[in-house]
């Protein structure tokens, strides 16, 4: 769709979307009149907010409630308000905000303008290098920022407690985001309590380890960019409706005396507001609003839907005769600074190795972008790759293979799983089963206890005691014991379900076990009948009918994959890890009761003959052993308790299907695997030692050079360090890309599944993550490290910082790792 | 896996189920038993689809229902229509629920909305402020005229005279309402125990609200016995707090009518063009 003008962007595009926002909008604030609640309208959004709410309810014939005012809040102000209170929080806010700014940036974003000028002069001596250690340091300048800081903390106090009154809940209503002002208005004010209403929620603000309360995303709250949930495309370019609501006023970052009696009318901020061509889009908007707030609500619901779809459409994949409406205005800086810049920018290039890649990553709408710099047959392809930065892969996290197409879901069973415990006589740790059992988050099971000659009061007792669902519960009593594997038929044999698995009596899970394991083998039944997770080995006792643990230990960890061959060595994962279809299970006959131990390495083992088993390389599972100072009792493990049995059914085991291999072709292959299955398992001893050797050394290498003194060093190849700089500038580049939100997330994802086993090494995946360059990572990656002289680098590069001046190059650091490195140019260093 | 359960489980309806005598006897045995072991003072039920049963129908369609019926209320005492309709109101008590119950500030660890905020609200988003009593009281009586006593209660209190039977409900009615609903049912107008989550004192689903009825009551917990019939609130809950418990689920084939009739409603308000999974969310 093509609009003529802003004013009908705003009327038919925005107009629907923004009717059911204050429906919405009005249903919450109705919710806060009859409570002990004020209403805060954050400066500046909240003045447009305010505006067009009024304006609906006027058309409405409704009056605007009384417990509604405005806060003068602006992000800065609030860091200032917080700076007596919370000091900590204000200045890991500022340095979020600033980042590795000079100091005298930080004194020039915080004073005013007027304040600022004074002091500058002074500052030229300052030796201080962070803000923290300036204000800390006591001088007079210091002394004159920090009272100014105090100052504004104390009006804001005052100011706000005037304003809330005596109400004790304060709900704030902005544009939205991630709630960084709430959060700060939070660890400020503590005494209220704080809650946000927004157009829209975008994650979580979190501040120095402080999460941000309740926040209320009315139109969308997801940190992600969903297709099927079209409201998510504000993701794409949430700066549209941050222009739609930001009047032409100042941004309030300073408070006076006088400004604790308010704001004034809204009109009048209004009516002196500066504004630009795009406004146009605002009044189209109340046009729209109140031409339609009488609609009924079916109908009020129905447009904004139809008019959200198209919206995001809009969003995700602009032509460019959209994007002069649909970009927004431009965008301020703020935290002190003054200028705009573009949503948009013009397709060419600013500088020398600028591509149009580079300026999509640097776009603040970058499909926009992307519907610039590409012709029709290529646009919607790149907007592709762009959106599936703000993605994320979510459910098919374990996804393996793309051998499972969608709609077949069908197919699948009903995801019901049979836990067997098999059981005698260990009451204590049979009720430490069933509670393991009942904190599974995944519920589509059926427990199956199988009392193998044990004593049944006991067992229906601890079953009666649990809070599983007493109709989930079955219980098999074998008059007399039967043996571990035959006991697993019994119980396996008494109820049908899609999958099984064995938790024997003294196992436990993590809650999230059977969710993971289940989606898995949803996910991947093509490809797999069985799925492990990894296993973390826990050491304990049993002191006086009580368990006492003493440690836990990932156990075999090494498991990536499961393989045959592997598995004809030994047995490298325990039962309560290993959850499979039953229909395997029923076509390899169950479990072999002819075997007193290692029947679960004899099922794997045929098993993995008919099928495939996955990994979850999570360590949901957990496998208890007695293993300290244990005298034969009913409470030995009987991988422990039968310590000499196991060795010798090793060997009756692996024989079993050496003999089976002559005359049967099925089990020809075995007895060559096995061969190669110990002499993989020697390999893995000997590397292990390698390892170990090597882990060694190195330690005593690093213990060596850390007594190489000055001198010494001077000596050393200046190449080498060279190299070893860079090594650690790329990954300096790497950890932060891999910290940064989308879009560059499927980008990481890919490369962070090559570095887990797609075959490179970790050296080769940060070396691809840095040579990407603007595809690759976003900007905002290249955060300087503390070892480079950024100032001194601009110094003797003039034109990287007239670049930087242009705002086309976004940092000395940024410059250097793209460029610079590579034309040969100096790394300047600094103490960090 | 208990006899009671299964023939529950696997009965046809949550309501020809009660209707035969004997599988209330199969139900109450086990309980009476209890009850009499344990020497319990208070026998607490969990009221919707426990004492009160429900029709085989989801809870969007009764709110569908509700809003027609709203309508031709107001259409009856008016000599025209309403300038909203069945859809609009129902829409608008979806949105106006799910902001009471986000909105609703935390008491005792627990939010939830209530009856009046969700009302008002309504009306708010109908642009008829003035509707609000018609709007209580046109739900209530649709409640009252489609729930129906469960049998098992009547059978219970009779074989357990000396048990003092309470009501205990995670609910956005208010316990008055709630207890004015028992009454009707009961047909007797004597007054009632009841504790709703939304009076702000916790709720069985936190387990708070089982604290509040011991410590109003005075009674310790091994002397309270919970009926009802959701797993977490009426069964894991009360007996993690240290009451004993009964799980009286709903039939898998009643469970199954409620969900097709909810998906009935969804593809409804899908051909209406309206994204049905946004609204439909109940789980605030």
């Amino acid at each position: 769709m093509v609009w003529e003008s802003h004013y009908q962007f705003g009327r038919d595009a925005l107009g629907p979307v923004m009717e059911g926002y204050f429906h919405r909008l009005h249903a919450y604030l109705c919710q806060c009149e009859r409570q002990e609640s004020v209403v805060l309208f954050a400066l500046r959004a909240g003045v447009r907010i305010y505006d067009l709410y009024e304006a609906w309810l006027e058309a409405k014939g409704l009056e605007i409630q009384p417990n509604i005012r405005f806060i003068k809040a602006s992000r800065m102000m609030l860091i200032k308000a917080v700076y007596e209170s919370r000091r900590d929080i204000a200045m890991a806010a500022l340095e979020k905000e600033l980042g590795h700014g000079s100091l005298a940036q930080y004194i020039s974003a915080v004073l005013p303008k007027r304040l600022y000028d004074e002091i500058r002069p002074e500052l030229v001596n300052e030796q201080r290098e962070t803000f923290q250690e300036f204000l800390d340091e006591g001088n007079h300048i210091s002394e004159k920022v920090s009272g100014y800081l105090q100052q504004q903390a104390e009006r804001f106090r005052r100011y706000l407690y005037d304003l809330v009154g005596d109400a004790e809940r304060v709900i704030l209503v902005d544009s939205g985001w991630k709630g960084t002002s709430q959060l700060l208005l939070e660890a400020g004010f503590p005494d209220l309590d704080w809650e946000g209403i927004y157009f829209g929620c975008i994650g979580r603000a979190e501040i120095d380890g402080h999460g941000v309360g309740r926040m209320h995303g009315l139109v969308l709250d997801s940190e992600e960019y969903q297709p099927c949930n079209p409201e998510t495309a504000f993701v794409v370019h949430r700066h549209l409706i941050e222009s739609f609501f930001e009047p032409g006023i100042e941004s309030v970052e300073h408070l006076e005396p006088d400004d604790a009696q308010g704001v004034g009318s809204v009109r009048q901020m209004l009516n002196s507001e500066t504004r630009v061509a795009w406004d146009e889009t605002y009044d189209g908007v109340a046009a729209y609003l109140v031409a339609h707030a009488a609609d009924p609500f079916a109908q009020i619901t129905r447009d904004y839907h139809i008019a959200v779809d198209r919206l995001a459409q809009t969003l995700c994949y602009p032509s460019p005769d959209v994007i002069p409406y649909a970009a927004g205005k431009e965008r301020s800086y703020d935290m002190g600074m003054e200028g705009q810049v573009g949503v948009v920018m013009p397709p060419q290039n600013r500088f020398r190795g600028d591509t149009a890649e580079h300026r999509i990553d640097q776009a603040i709408w970058q499909t926009g972008q992307a519907a610039l710099e590409y012709s029709v047959d290529e646009r919607e392809f790149i907007q592709r790759n762009v959106l599936s930065g703000y993605t994320t892969i979510g459910a098919t996290e374990y996804f393996v293979a793309s051998t499972d197409g969608p709609g077949e879901q069908g197919m699948l069973g009903d995801g019901c799983v049979a836990i067997i415990t098999r059981t005698k006589d260990r009451p204590l740790l049979l009720k430490r089963a069933a509670e393991s059992v009942e904190r599974q988050t995944y519920e589509n099971y059926f427990w199956v206890v199988v009392n193998d000659g044990g004593n049944l009061r006991e067992v229906l007792t601890i079953a009666r005691d649990t809070v599983i669902d007493p109709s989930k519960i079955f219980i098999c009593s074998n008059e007399h014991s039967l043996g571990m594997e035959a006991a697993s038929n019994v119980g396996v044999n008494a109820f049908d379900s899609e999958y099984v698995v064995i938790h024997d009596d003294d196992d436990s899970w993590h809650p999230d076990f059977l969710q993971n394991t289940v989606r898995f083998l949803n996910n991947n039944h093509k490809v797999y009948d069985g799925v492990i997770t990894k296993s973390l080995y826990v050491s304990e006792e049993v002191v006086d009918n009580t368990v006492v643990e003493h440690g836990r230990t990932p156990y075999n960890d090494w498991v990536q994959n499961v393989e045959i061959a592997e598995m004809l060595t030994t047995n490298f994962f325990p039962p309560i890890a290993f959850v499979f279809r039953r229909s395997i299970w029923e076509r390899i006959s169950g479990f072999d009761e002819e075997l007193p131990v290692l029947g679960d390495w004899d099922f794997n083992i045929r098993f993995l003959l008919e099928s495939d088993i996955g990994v979850v390389p999570k360590a949901l599972a957990y496998y208890h052993h007695r293993d300290q100072n244990q005298t034969a009792t009913t409470y030995l493990n009987s991988v422990l308790g039968g310590v000499d049995r196991h060795a010798a059914y090793s060997s009756i085991v692996r024989n079993k299907y050496i003999r089976k291999s002559v005359g049967n072709s099925d089990y020809a292959g075995l007895a060559a695997l096995m061969g190669s299955g110990l002499l993989q398992r020697d390999t893995r001893h000997r590397i292990a030692s390698t390892t170990h050797w090597m882990q060694k050394s190195l330690s005593h290498l690093e213990d060596v050079a850390r007594q190489v003194d000055a001198d010494t060093q001077s000596k050393v190849d200046t190449e080498t360090l060279a190299k070893l700089q860079d090594e650690l500038d790329q990954r300096w580049v790497a950890l932060h890309a891999a910290i940064q939100p989308p879009p560059s997330n499927q980008r990481r994802r890919h490369l962070l599944r090559r570095s887990h086993g797609g075959g490179a090494t970790v050296a080769e995946t940060i070396k691809e993550m840095v040579d990407m360059g603007s595809s690759g990572i976003r900007a905002q990656s290249f955060e300087t490290p503390p070892d480079f002289d950024a100032h001194e680098y601009l110094r003797i590069n003039h034109d990287v910082a007239e670049g930087v001046e242009r705002g086309e190059i976004p940092s000395a650091f940024y410059h250097y790792i793209k460029y610079g490195r590579k034309e040969g140019r100096r790394r300047p260093s600094r103490d960090p | 896996m208990d006899e009671y359960l299964c023939e529950l489980k696997e009965a046809d309806g949550i309501r020809s189920f009660y209707e035969d005598a004997r599988n209330v006897d199969t139900i109450a045995e086990p309980i009476i038993d209890t009850a009499r072991r344990a020497k319990a003072e208070i026998l607490s039920f969990d009221v919707f689809d426990t004492v009160l049963l429900r029709e085989p129908k989801s809870e969007a369609r009764r709110l569908f229902e509700m809003s027609e019926r709203l309508v031709e209320r107001c259409t009856a005492g008016s000599d025209a229509p309403p300038d909203f309709t069945a859809e609009d109101a129902f829409l608008a008590r979806l949105v106006a629920a799910k902001a009471a119950y986000s909105m609703a500030p935390e008491r005792n660890g627990n939010r939830e909305g209530n009856f009046l905020a969700i009302a008002t609200t309504v009306c708010q988003l109908l642009d008829r402020p003035d509707l609000v009593e018609p709007y209580l009281a046109n739900e209530l009586e649709y409640e009252a005229g489609s729930l129906e006593l469960n049998p098992l209660f009547k059978n219970l209190v009779s074989e357990l005279p000396d048990v003092q039977p309470v009501f205990v409900s995670d609910m956005y009615l208010e316990s008055f309402r709630i207890e004015k609903l028992l009454k009707s049912k009961l047909a007797d107008d004597s007054s009632k125990r009841v504790f709703s989550s939304v009076d702000g004192n916790g709720s069985k689903r936190s387990k708070g609200l089982f604290g509040y009825v011991e410590e109003t009551l005075s009674v310790k917990d091994k002397r309270i016995i919970h009926l009802g019939d959701s797993l977490h609130s009426d069964y894991r809950m009360p007996k993690r707090h240290g009451w004993a418990a009964f799980y009286l689920p709903l039939p898998d084939a009643e469970k199954s009518k409620r969900r097709n009739c909810h998906e009935q409603v969804k593809s409804e308000l899908e051909q209406a063009n309206i994204p049905a999974a946004e609204y439909l969310n109940f789980n605030f």
